[in-house]
């Protein structure tokens, strides 16, 4: 007799997940082939018994109330940890962008006055986003260029541009 | 059928993706984490390093909840994590203390043997695994013991669908030979 069923239609009528056609055409080859009804009833008595032996054991390895909370409060801890370092590096990147302002403000306000110098920077800033990533900088210090070359001249501008690149 | 833990399991998974708050990922934690651990004990991973492995994939499952790829089961990702983490584990483990490669007993070899205490307690499933070639070893346990679907076992392992099944027919084929033949012993 020739055999239809491969392992996809044995798995699939095991687990129940056939179509209806599918699962006529597995159930009346194995009623007319003893070959295949003997090798489904071999399978159909390893699945339960994978399955009941499997269930033994989850049961056996369970995990306990105590056990889930102290790995509970030791990832927490973990976790709170990590959130307080990364909260400590933003407020650094922020320190770390103040003190490059200052330093530009210091070096735009000997020649066109301290209250041109903060307005410079405050318009820049305007126009940019916060700068604090390496990029937005960038950006910011072409808008302050731009708005220095206009308000104190081209020379004080280029200055500008270069000190702002060379800050750490 | 759906059981009351895997709606647990669905509302404690929808509701920490939906927000990554502490409090919800309490409650993811507290479904999972057994089940982390029960992953790795099955692979041989002793209990004190199963509950440290489990607290570092649940620390990754954390941080990077937002690498989900849309469309991907959320126990395919979480288990494709555990997986990582258990190779790097043995790969470290290797490294430390150089030792002989595990290999299964033969089956005949196996049968003969005394089960001892503790098998008896966990029933036959390590044993009938000592049957089963590595990569049938970690289906078997991710199908049965997990529970995962061949979707989701093809996720954490990287292999296509079709060779999973391949791979859970041959191995329950096995599994009926050394059924029958204990079936046959103890009549």
């Amino acid at each position: 007799m020739k055999h239809t069923i491969d392992y996809d239609d044995w798995l699939g009528y095991l687990d129940g997940g056939l179509d209806q056609i599918r699962t006529a055409r597995v159930r009346e080859h194995i009623e007319h082939c003893s070959e295949c009804r003997s090798t489904w009833n071999e399978l159909l008595e390893a699945t339960a018994a994978i399955r009941s032996a499997a269930r033994e054991f989850a049961l056996v390895h369970a995990v306990g109330e105590d056990e889930i909370r102290s790995g509970r409060e030791r990832v927490l801890a973990r976790i709170r940890t990590l959130e307080s370092r990364s909260t400590l590096e933003s407020v650094a990147a922020g320190e770390l962008t103040i003190g490059r302002l200052r330093k530009l403000q210091q070096v735009v306000a000997p020649v066109c006055g301290a209250r041109t110098a903060f307005r410079l920077i405050v318009a820049a800033a305007g126009r940019t986003q916060v700068p604090q990533e390496t990029a937005p900088w960038r950006i910011f210090l072409e808008q302050l260029t731009d708005l220095t070359s206009a308000l104190c001249g081209r020379s004080m501008a280029r200055l500008v541009w270069e000190i702002g690149n060379s800050l750490p | 059928m759906s059981t009351a833990s895997d709606d647990k399991e669905r509302q404690a998974i929808a509701a920490f993706l939906s927000e990554r708050t502490e409090e919800r990922f309490c409650a993811l934690f507290d479904v999972f984490y057994g089940r982390l651990c029960r992953y790795f004990v099955a692979r041989h991973v002793d209990r004190s390093i199963a509950e440290e492995l489990a607290e570092n994939v649940m620390f990754q499952v954390y941080r990077h909840v937002a690498q989900l790829r849309d469309g991907m089961s959320f126990h395919g990702w979480l288990f494709q994590i555990a997986r990582n983490e258990y190779l790097q584990h043995r790969r470290k483990t290797a490294a430390a203390l150089p030792t002989v490669p595990f290999e299964p007993l033969a089956g005949r070899l196996a049968e003969t043997l005394d089960s001892g205490i503790h098998q008896q307690e966990e029933g036959p499933f390590r044993e009938w695994m000592t049957h089963m070639d590595a990569t049938e070893r970690e289906i078997l346990i991710l199908r049965f013991v997990e529970d995962l679907d061949y979707p989701e076992i093809s996720d954490v392992m990287g292999i296509p669908v079709g060779t999973i099944k391949w791979k859970v027919f041959n191995a329950k084929a096995k599994l009926a030979a050394v059924v029958g033949r204990k079936a046959a012993k103890s009549r």
